[in-house]
């Protein structure tokens, strides 16, 4: 491993998210904040880290994938790691265990918060929480890629090591160039929003701050009560609709908005119909089972189970709705959905549709091999023959994910009780958020100890990384010459 | 006529026999000096020992003035070459054999253009097209288009359920007469010939009927068949090749469950890949106790298509003797036809030879006749009356074309018309003629005799 190459690259990663503190930074100064102090030791203080790392001296050799694994999993890390400066500079989270699950959190697009006050925190804070979600949202190392060309690590290991799903596809024939379409589509998507919400009805500063937290599917608020704390039915439909296409794959949308509009590439894309099949007929059941158990309102109950269904499918967090109150059937299937998670190569975590459909696919097949012991048959996704490696490291994939969520939930168990642990771990490696029992939607993580806030830490960047890259590490062989 | 033939293989010998025997001025092309000498020895053709894909071979005379070029070496990628040159050196009409390179889309007659190829012969399209036929329309046992392809001439075997049975031609025709369709042939007993109104129709018979593109569905909604096609059927095809898969692939469209059987791993995991439905199972397709347990006895069909006769005959022998599917057996030699259908119980049998020498005479008949189709003793012609023919003005009784030949049906004006005795022939019909074989020459005789004069 070159670990000087490593932290030369590393440098300009945190040179971005020094770059990225001086918006709020500004911010600060425009609106006199009195966390403009904060901001601007912050600022100095990752400006002169980057500098220093960057100054390092060049080795000429380029980086191989090992390498590659170690940038983007230092990377993710050290982003949490600066991210936090402004939460501990400002008091606003005065333990250090604290103000890194703020920022992991953020940067994973968990959402998960230690915050029990919310809008008591000044403005240019509240900006960041939201800015960290929309950089890791889309990748902190795809858009290191995508602005600084001339560094040289460009392969396809980093890029396949932070974009979610079991198979990157490269959009254009350059990795920078693909890197960069995928921030402009994401950057399109994110001011639409911005303009609708404000035309709905929110305040300028509020739509920019949802925005960033919808299109990442991350989920911090600027409202105590969350979404629900606008009261309006438009905002709600409005952001539902945006969760939803940000957990489709992106590079469906950049073929839709770059190839004239062409709607084919949705209709065909099988992963898509999946998903959408699995979101219509979650609300569809949910919604039955609460109108015939608990009666009410069909358009408020519909609109409720829409938003927190699509908000959780799509790992995004936000709420609307208690479904702590909810009956128990309901709450499952949630903790199902948070396990599934949305498309592969979309800002949403968990396992990612595309994989659940192939794994229940690959099942069929081999059921029906049982019956015809002759029988030649391969899995298939929109009749292409999906390769046996794949499908045996998505098997992997899943037995992987599934241990260290029972291995995580174990260590959680030390200081929570049974339904906390499990949902608040599934929450956390899935980068959901919110989860069951006392993390609910209307609670936070604030009262957990350090030990498990550490854990969960831990969780979230293994889940944003899909695990693997970031347990590579461990293997001896990384980290031999 | 004068007809260069490139590519003296199995498919060529079998032609140059036949249009040898017909009397075609013929140029055989081959870069095989053996076959050529016994060709020559054997047929009164000019040979030409030469590569085709020699530039030296465009300044052949013998293109220059040639009204047909056939292109039908083994290779797909010199019969398209060929063609490309012979069209350049001045062919009439080009058609060129291709087996594997697909020529499909909305881009196929662009491209087929610019490749100087008037027409595409591939025997597997032919025999799969076939055999979706028989499956599809058991009952359809012939079929030729004429007019391109907007009229049809179409043989269906008369089965005991059929609306048909015990009722004579006259009233046949009749029933048929709104849908411009008409019973044209009859075929009984291996004996092909024009029915008299009073002819009964009997279990087994062929009839042949003229039928316009569009009236094809109500003729077998009146025939009783249209029913017994939509049912679900089981196939099983042993076999899959480029044939066994190409009809595999055009099954998929339908309510059809296919399952294919195929020998070679890897040729099974590889289309097993490329068909959505049908189910592809790997092993010996003569291995009766795995065709049991694959559900043989609740076949509808059993096709075999393997590339070996001898393993096609072996498993319809087989699948006959433990179900009573439909067998149809793929064969080489064509003298093997009428020993399986009548020395054993398979069905069918069909020869890609046959097949492609009875497709590439639609391309041989010149002059006046633009399309043509025969049976036994009979042939069908598609005839299009030009300027300054003698039987213009004249109606058909006139013409008297004797016991055993008739005009079927004149197209005139965009409609199909039913001929009647009184009918006045005029300009720019096309006839559909049929005419006994021992009186061709006589009858054309009187279509064309004082045209070029």
């Amino acid at each position: 491993m070159q670990i000087l190459s490593i932290l030369k690259a590393l440098g300009v990663v945190v040179l971005i998210i020094a770059l990225g503190l001086l918006v709020p930074t500004i911010f600060a100064a425009l609106t006199g904040s009195p966390d403009l102090k904060a901001f601007l030791m912050s600022f100095g203080l990752s400006a002169a880290c980057g500098g220093a790392l960057l100054a390092l001296p060049k080795t000429g050799n380029p980086l191989k994938n090992q390498d590659g694994f170690a940038l983007v999993s230092f990377g993710w890390l050290a982003a949490g790691l600066f991210g936090a400066l402004p939460y501990l500079f400002s008091d606003a989270v005065p333990s250090l265990t604290d103000a890194y699950f703020e920022s992991i959190s953020g940067f994973t697009t968990t959402g998960a918060s230690v915050f029990t006050e919310i809008e008591n925190k000044s403005q240019p804070l509240l900006l960041w929480r939201s800015m960290t979600q929309w950089f890791g949202g889309m990748g902190i190392i795809v858009l290191t890629i995508a602005i600084i060309p001339y560094l040289d690590i460009g392969g396809m290991s980093i890029f396949q090591a932070e974009v979610p799903g079991p198979t990157a596809e490269k959009l254009t024939p350059r990795i920078q160039d693909t890197a960069k379409v995928l921030w402009i589509v994401y950057l399109l998507f994110t001011l639409l929003l911005v303009a609708l919400l404000w035309l709905a009805g929110m305040n300028l500063f509020d739509s920019i701050n949802h925005s960033f937290a919808t299109m990442s599917t991350g989920g911090f608020s600027t409202k105590n009560a969350s979404v629900a704390g606008f009261h309006n039915p438009l905002i709600e439909w409005i952001i539902t609709l945006f969760m939803l296409l940000a957990g489709v794959n992106f590079a469906l949308h950049y073929r839709f908005l770059f190839q004239k509009f062409n709607p084919k590439y949705y209709l065909k894309d099988s992963e898509l119909h999946f998903y959408l099949l699995v979101v219509g007929l979650s609300i569809a059941a949910i919604t039955t089972v609460i109108l015939t158990v608990q009666g009410g309102h069909f358009e408020s109950a519909l609109r409720g189970v829409a938003f927190t269904v699509v908000s959780i499918v799509t790992t995004t967090g936000f709420g609307t709705a208690d479904f702590e109150l909810w009956p128990i059937f309901g709450q499952m299937l949630l903790l199902l959905l948070m396990v599934m998670g949305g498309c592969a190569g979309s800002t949403s975590g968990g396992v990612k549709s595309v994989r659940i459909m192939l794994v229940l696919k690959y099942m069929y097949v081999e059921m029906l091999k049982l019956l015809h012991p002759h029988l030649v048959r391969d899995v298939k996704m929109q009749d292409q023959v999906v390769e046996r490696s794949v499908l045996s490291s998505i098997l992997g994939f899943l037995f992987i994910y599934i241990s260290v969520m029972v291995f995580s939930i174990l260590l959680v168990s030390f200081q929570t009780d049974f339904i906390t642990a499990i949902s608040a771990v599934i929450a956390c490696l899935s980068n959901i958020g919110p989860g069951l029992g006392s993390v609910g939607p209307t609670d936070n993580f604030a009262h957990l100890g350090d030990f498990t806030k550490w854990v969960l830490s831990l969780n979230m960047v293994l889940g944003r990384l899909e695990i693997i890259t970031l347990l590579i590490l461990f293997l001896p062989q990384s980290w031999s010459k | 006529m004068k007809i260069v033939i490139a590519g003296a293989g199995e498919v060529g010998y079998n032609l140059i026999e036949k249009l040898a025997r017909e009397g075609m001025d013929l140029s055989v092309v081959d870069t095989d000096a053996k076959t050529l000498k016994s060709i020559e020895k054997r047929f009164k053709v000019a040979v030409d020992l030469s590569n085709v894909v020699d530039s030296r071979f465009l300044s052949k005379s013998h293109l220059k003035d040639a009204d047909l070029f056939l292109a039908i070496t083994n290779s797909d990628e010199t019969n398209m070459i060929a063609c490309k040159m012979a069209k350049a050196s001045g062919v009439s009409k080009t058609v060129c054999r291709i087996r594997s390179v697909h020529l499909e889309g909305s881009k196929r007659e662009e491209s087929l253009k610019s490749l100087g190829i008037d027409f595409i012969i591939n025997p597997v399209e032919l025999v799969a097209a076939e055999l979706f036929q028989l499956v599809m329309t058991p009952n359809l046992i012939d079929q030729h288009q004429f007019d391109d392809g907007k009229l049809l001439f179409l043989g269906y075997r008369m089965q005991p359920f059929c609306s048909f049975m015990g009722k004579s031609f006259g009233e046949v025709r009749n029933q048929l007469e709104r849908l411009r369709v008409v019973p044209a042939l009859l075929l009984r007993h291996d004996r092909c010939f024009l029915p008299h109104d009073e002819t009964l129709v009997e279990p087994n018979d062929v009839v042949y009927f003229f039928s316009p593109n569009q009236a094809h569905n109500l003729l077998r909604e009146q025939m009783g068949y249209a029913r017994a096609a939509m049912r679900k059927k089981r196939i099983m095809i042993n076999g899959g090749g480029h044939i066994g898969f190409r009809l595999a692939r055009l099954l998929e469209d339908t309510p059809h469950q296919v399952k294919i059987i195929e020998m070679r791993e890897q040729r099974a995991q590889s289309i097993a890949g490329r068909l959505r439905k049908a189910l592809v199972l790997n092993f010996d397709g003569t291995e009766l106790k795995k065709l049991v347990a694959e559900g043989l006895d609740e076949m509808d069909f059993f096709i075999s298509v393997a590339s070996k006769e001898e393993i096609n005959i072996a498993a319809c022998l087989l699948a006959k003797a433990h179900c009573d599917a439909k067998t149809i057996c793929l064969v080489k030699q064509q003298e093997l036809i009428p020993i399986l259908q009548q020395g054993t119980q398979i069905e069918r049998a069909i020869s890609p030879r046959i097949l492609t020498a009875r497709h590439l005479n639609r391309f041989i008949q010149g002059g006046d006749v633009e399309s043509y189709f025969s049976q036994a003793h009979m042939e069908v012609f598609q005839l299009h009356l030009k300027a300054g023919s003698p039987v213009l003005g004249r109606s058909i009784e006139q013409m008297d074309l004797g016991e055993a030949s008739s005009v079927g049906l004149i197209h005139r004006g965009g409609h199909y018309v039913l001929p009647r005795p009184k009918t006045i022939l005029k300009e720019d019909d096309l006839l559909f003629l049929m005419i006994h074989k021992l009186d061709r020459a006589q009858v054309m005789a009187r279509f064309e005799s004082t045209v070029e004069a």
